[in-house]
């Protein structure tokens, strides 16, 4: 069923959109032994018939797993990883300086929960944009203006700013 | 070395992934193509 998803998705033009093909997956070394070639700089999938196909430049994949106790190393080290914890583990005063933090902690909970779903999403977007969709047109601001729409972001405009420019600074909170 | 990479995962027990992978898209100009749920 990949393959024959993959040949069309391939062979489609699609502008200057990139493409992203996502598994939901355990990684199985099993199962993504056959994408090693497809994944490393060889760029090529190879069919058991002896077909091989080229990967278009404008494609990307991305794997979404809950852990990668199946995965082998060939598979990890060929991928860019966000690692990502769940709400609960996630402290977003870990990374923020000393002004930031009391800021925060003057929030009532519920916006500190906006605030730490906000950094969530944002912790993934800014890892996925250095690992896989990395190219001069990223526009930060749309991504805060996402996070902030998708999120329900209810904090005042000018600690959200503020917080958003320390938070890019500082990088990404999720371990990488 | 992650100039040339086309592939990431995304792992962890944080709910609502595709989501934010939808989110990724939205911001990068990419588009979701295909999702394969194994």
């Amino acid at each position: 069923m990949f393959t024959k998803a993959f040949k069309k998705i391939n062979n489609e033009s699609c502008g200057d959109d990139r493409k992203l093909i996502v598994f939901e997956t355990n990684m199985n070394a099993i199962h993504m032994e056959n994408l090693n070639t497809l994944l490393d700089d060889n760029k090529r999938l190879h069919l058991a018939n002896g077909e091989v196909i080229k990967l278009h430049p404008s494609v990307r994949f991305v794997f979404l797993a809950n852990d990668c106790s199946l995965a082998s190393p060939a598979t990890v080290s060929r991928l860019g990883c966000v690692y990502l914890q769940s709400e609960e583990e996630f402290d977003p005063l870990a990374s923020f300086n000393d002004s930031v933090v009391s800021n925060l902690k003057s929030l009532g909970s519920e916006d500190y929960m906006a605030h730490k779903k906000v950094m969530m999403a944002l912790a993934m977007i800014n890892a996925m944009h250095y690992s896989v969709a990395r190219d001069e047109s990223f526009d930060f601001k749309q991504t805060t203006n996402f996070a902030k729409n998708y999120l329900k972001f209810s904090a005042d405009m000018a600690g959200f700013k503020y917080m958003i420019q320390d938070f890019l600074v500082l990088s990404v909170p999720a371990k990488l | 070395m992650l100039d040339t990479r086309h592939g990431v995962m995304v792992v962890g027990k944080a709910s609502g992934k595709f989501a934010l992978v939808e989110a990724v898209a939205k911001v990068t100009n990419s588009k979701i193509v295909a999702r394969f749920n194994h």
